[in-house]
Parts: C-alpha cells; sequence; structure tokens
C-alpha cells in the first residue's frame, strides 16, 4: 500500500507545485509584459489604484531636489482636501525626509504658523500671505512672502 | 551603490545570528536550516539591540550594533571542530528547478514593484528612515499628534531592521527595501528545507522546500507584501511551527522557537494571534514535556511584548496597546467581514493554494500531534483574522479587503506545515520497518 500512496503523494504534490508556479508566473505576467529594466518608482507596476499615484511621487521627488533642507512644507494634492492626515499627507512625510512636511490642515488654522513653503499638486491654491515661486503643469510652487513668520522646523 | 548594500545586509543576517544558535541546536540543525535559523536570529539580536539602545539613549551605529554579534560569530566558528561541518542536503534536478523557478518569480514580482504595499510608503519606509536618521527609535516624531497614522506604539522589528540596512547603506533606499520579501522568502524555503530533513530523506525535504517555494510565489506577489512586514512575520511564524513539528524533542528547538515567537509580536500585532495559537496548540499536544515548553515559549515572546509596552507606556506613545480590544459584533458586520475575506483568499487564481493544500492534507498521513499543533494554530489564526476587523467601529469592508489576503498568509502557511509534516523517504520506512537508527542529518540524540 506505501509504494501506492507514496506515488499518489508524490504526484498530488508534481501537480501542486506546478499549479501554484503557473499561478505566479501568471500574476507577473496579468501586469504587464516582463521587463528587466529597473521600474521608475515603487510603484511602476504596482496594482491600478497605488500606480495612479506614480506621477505624485515624481512630483515630490523632484521637490525633495528643489526645497533645503530643513524648510517647512505643507503639499495639496487633489485628495489632501478630503484626507487631511492621512495617506495624502503621509506620502510626502516619507518622500521628503530633508524637509519638514505639516498637514495642509495648518493652513486654515490661523493660530498656527503657516510653513515657508506650500507646493499644490494638480490643485488650485491661493492665499496673500504666499508669492508664487514656479509653476508647472503638475502644480506650483509657493513660497511666504514675510520670511520673519514660518513655522520653524521641528524635525 | 545604496540599494546593494541595503540588501547586503538582509542577505547578511545570518552571519549576526550564526553565533546565537545554541550549540546544542548547532549539532542537529541540517545546513539549511541552520541558515535560516541564524537569519531569524540575527534579525531578532539587531532589533532588540537597537530597541534596548533606544531605551538607554544610546545612539545607534552600525558597528555598535553588529558588533557583539559578530564577536559571538566568531567565537563560534572557532570553536567549530571540522568534524562538526555538515553537508547540504542533496535534491533532485527537479526540485532545485521548482524552488529556483518559485524563487525567481517572487523575487521579479517584488522587485519590478508588482507587489508592492501601500504601507511601505505611508508608514513602514517613513518610519525606518527617521528611526535611521535619528539613529534611535524617534519618540517625539511617534508622539507628534499629527502622525497618529504611524501608529506610535506598532512593534518595531522591521523599522529596527531596516533603520539598520539604512545606516550601513547611508540611506534608506526604498526600491531595496522591496527585497525583504525574496530574501525572507528565501529563508524560508531554506527552513523548509533543512527541518522537513530531519524527519525524511534528502528527497524529501527537497520536494517540501519546492512545495513551499511554490506556495509562496504563488500567494506573497498576489496579496501584495512586499515592503511591508508580513514576509517577515511569515518567516518567523512558519519557522518556529516547523521546528516544533520536526525537532519539538531536539536540544534547544524549544529555545529558538521561543525567540521566533518573540520575533512574531515584535513584528506586527497579529503575530500575538498566531503566538497565541501555538502555544494553546502545543499544550493539546500528547508530550510528556508539554508544559515546560510552553511555557519556555511563552516566556520569550511575553517578555518582549511587556518591554515594548512598557517603552511606550513610559515614553506616551500608547495607542492600541493602551487599552483592550472591543468587538463590534453583529450578524451583518461578520458577514461583511466573512464576505470580504473569502474574495481575498483567491489570491486572483480561484483558489488554488487553498485547493492544492486540500489535496495535500488527503494524501497526508502525518502523526496525530503534529496535526493537532499545526491545524490548530490554522484554526485560531483564521478565527482570529475575522475577529481583529471587528475591532473597528466604522464599516471594515475597505480594511478586509486592503489587508485580507495578506492576514489569510498565516493560516494558509500552517495548512501547508500540516501538509508537509509526515515522515517520509528512507527515514519513514527505516522507522516503520522497526530500525530506529535516525538519517544522518538527524544524528544528535534527543534531550
Amino acid at each position: 500500500m506505501r509504494p501506492t500512496r507514496d506515488l499518489l503523494r508524490r504526484a498530488v504534490e508534481a501537480a501542486g507545485i506546478t499549479i501554484l508556479l503557473a499561478a505566479g508566473i501568471a500574476f507577473c505576467l496579468s501586469s504587464g509584459p516582463i521587463l528587466l529594466e529597473p521600474p521608475a518608482t515603487m510603484l511602476s507596476h504596482a496594482d491600478r489604484a497605488m500606480r495612479a499615484q506614480e506621477p505624485f511621487l515624481l512630483y515630490l521627488r523632484d521637490l525633495d531636489r528643489r526645497l533645503p533642507p530643513g524648510a517647512t512644507l505643507a503639499v495639496l494634492s487633489p485628495q489632501s482636501a478630503a484626507d487631511l492626515i492621512g495617506p495624502s499627507y503621509l506620502l510626502p512625510l516619507g518622500q521628503l525626509p530633508r524637509q519638514v512636511v505639516v498637514p495642509p490642515a495648518l493652513l486654515r488654522d490661523p493660530s498656527a504658523l503657516p510653513p515657508r513653503y506650500v507646493a499644490a499638486y494638480q490643485s488650485a491654491f491661493h492665499d496673500a500671505r504666499y508669492r508664487l515661486v514656479s509653476s508647472t503643469a503638475d502644480g506650483q510652487l509657493w513660497e511666504l512672502a514675510s520670511p520673519a513668520t514660518p513655522r520653524e522646523g521641528s524635525r | 551603490m545604496t540599494g546593494i548594500v541595503f540588501v547586503a545586509t538582509l542577505v547578511l543576517l545570518p552571519v549576526l545570528g550564526w553565533g546565537l544558535v545554541p550549540r546544542r541546536a548547532a549539532a542537529w540543525l541540517p545546513v539549511p536550516a541552520g541558515i535560516a535559523v541564524a537569519a531569524g536570529l540575527g534579525a531578532v539580536v539587531v532589533a532588540v539591540e537597537m530597541f534596548a539602545m533606544s531605551a538607554l539613549g544610546i545612539r545607534w551605529t552600525v558597528l555598535r550594533v553588529a558588533a557583539l554579534p559578530l564577536v559571538l560569530t566568531v567565537v563560534r566558528l572557532a570553536q567549530t571542530r571540522r568534524s562538526e561541518r555538515r553537508s547540504w542536503p542533496r535534491a533532485a534536478p527537479l526540485a532545485l528547478v521548482a524552488m529556483g523557478i518559485g524563487m525567481l518569480v517572487t523575487t521579479y514580482a517584488a522587485l519590478t514593484t508588482r507587489s508592492t504595499n501601500a504601507d511601505l510608503l505611508l508608514f513602514w519606509g517613513a518610519k525606518a528612515q527617521r528611526f535611521a536618521a535619528a539613529r534611535g527609535i524617534d519618540v517625539p516624531y511617534l508622539a507628534d499628534p499629527l502622525h497618529w497614522a504611524l501608529h506610535s506604539d506598532y512593534p518595531p522589528l522591521l523599522p529596527c531592521l531596516w533603520a539598520f540596512s539604512s545606516l550601513a547603506a547611508a540611506n534608506f533606499a526604498w526600491g531595496a527595501s522591496l527585497a525583504t520579501l525574496p530574501v525572507f522568502a528565501g529563508f524560508l524555503v531554506l527552513a523548509v528545507w533543512g527541518l522537513a530533513r530531519l524527519d525524511g530523506d534528502d528527497g524529501v525535504a527537497a520536494r517540501s522546500a519546492a512545495v513551499m517555494a511554490a506556495f509562496i510565489a504563488c500567494t506573497f506577489p498576489a496579496a501584495g507584501v512586499a515592503g511591508n512586514a508580513d514576509p517577515v512575520l511569515v518567516f518567523f511564524e512558519a519557522t518556529a511551527l516547523f521546528i516544533l513539528l520536526f525537532a519539538a524533542d531536539r536540544p534547544g528547538a524549544t529555545l529558538i522557537a521561543g525567540a521566533f515567537l518573540a520575533a512574531c509580536v515584535l513584528t506586527k500585532f497579529e503575530g500575538v494571534f498566531f503566538v497565541a495559537g501555538l502555544l494553546g496548540a502545543s499544550l493539546l499536544v500528547p508530550r510528556r514535556t508539554r508544559i515546560r515548553d510552553t511555557a519556555i515559549m511563552a516566556a520569550l515572546p511575553a517578555a518582549a511584548l511587556s518591554a515594548w509596552f512598557v517603552y511606550c507606556r513610559s515614553h506616551g506613545l500608547l495607542m492600541y496597546l493602551g487599552h483592550p480590544p472591543r468587538l463590534y459584533l453583529s450578524a451583518e458586520r461578520l458577514g461583511a467581514v466573512i464576505r470580504r475575506l473569502t474574495a481575498g483568499a483567491s489570491y486572483g487564481v480561484a483558489y488554488a493554494p487553498w485547493i492544492v493544500v486540500f489535496l495535500l492534507l488527503c494524501v497526508t498521513r502525518a502523526p496525530r500531534e503534529r496535526w493537532t499543533l499545526a491545524l490548530g494554530t490554522a484554526a485560531v489564526t483564521l478565527v482570529a483574522d475575522a475577529l481583529v476587523y471587528l475591532t473597528a467601529p466604522g464599516d471594515p469592508t475597505l480594511w478586509v479587503q486592503w489587508s485580507g489576503a495578506r492576514l489569510l498568509l498565516t493560516p494558509l502557511v500552517c495548512l501547508y506545515a500540516a501538509a508537509i509534516s509526515e515522515p517520509g523517504g528512507a527515514a519513514a520506512l527505516s522507522r516503520s520497518s522497526g530500525d530506529r537508527t535516525r538519517s544522518t542529518a538527524s544524528a544528535a540524540p534527543a534531550a
């Protein structure tokens, strides 16, 4: 009996391994053709919802190069109106480690010191305290007009 | 270069943990399992040291963190006699090919960002990067009310481990952090390969490892775990379980399993459910030393979680740990959770991992105590997975949709452990014919 059961077990193992590996390969192929060059960002081939954030990630990467270390900054995005300190705040927080990212909600708090910069990614921004520094298709960068009062970087 | 150094520190974890493998366990651990166990202990010692240094106000440097484990490894190597050095188990070419394809698929999916988890960007990466910059657990950063979504009291093992890699690489490497998935998946395959060899011949051990590699390739990328803590957690969970399945009576095994369980609770809160399930199931196993062994295994995770709790409490970081979870139970909510979990369980391949493991279980004749241990743990973690979503006061649907497939990896890997826990090959035949002589890889006497 034992050799027969061993054979059956080996057959099930072989079939199972084949099915599981085929499923893994199919998953890789389902998210685009096989590529050997490194992806542009961590989201280049992620699922559709995350991939939609890739331009924002590239925008943040560019901001990191342009802004001085230690500068305080609020990043506005199409999502940030509804999502005050959720992903739309956490994403810049992680991607701009050299700057001090504050939640956009602080801009509406009259008792809070305003950040030195406001980056408006695909969203409108107007505040008499800020002057436009640069504008691209993706967004605008604003700087506090009076440099004496920006919120100090605490990190 | 930053990415290469970052990944190298993870790949070289066995070097840091080698000196911590109990000497009496090193005598019976087959080489692949020895590497995996050393990797796990290396990760534990790095994280525990970094946690302790933060508690004592000592700034992290690579040298300060790595010095003690490296010295222990050098001492161990110096004490190891040439006759104690062990050989690698042989494997049939087909099993090796299956293992290779499984690891290749997993690595490809992770490094080409097909399996990226959003929590890497929102949570794990941000924390690790910040800890590395602060050269310690950054309490003011975690305690900032604006950072509540970073979960101030979430277990610190992965951010510490990545902070260590960041210190070595001089920066946090976002892309390279995705390689944590294939690295720890590789350690898990090695653990299965070596530990299965203790109770089977070379062929059985290699086939078991191939099954595990295929399981990982099918489920981990589809669950989107690259950059999350789940690959690390499942490695610790599954290795602890395999140690108890294949080596529970061997000297030093209980201590290693306890250290891995401590790592589970320091990696994710969900690790607590696994530890509770495994300890509960191990009490049901009819073994003479079950109470003593369970007490030893429980002591380490209890100490680890208590230490983290005290640290968080004394630094004002308590969030989830500050109050007992409350269940918002209703038939409607439970139904919604079960429906979404069931959807996540398909892994996009029509439940293939569940069907395969069911068929494997049908042709497996493992000893009853092994099934009690593996299936009991699977049952507890499955129920816990459903209940954890009911602790949210709001609609849990999105939460389950987001993480259900990841959480189900734990009960699923327990089922695979049960399915490959049958003593097999020459070792089983020799036992069944009355020959009690152990195979060459399992030559050390039981405790």
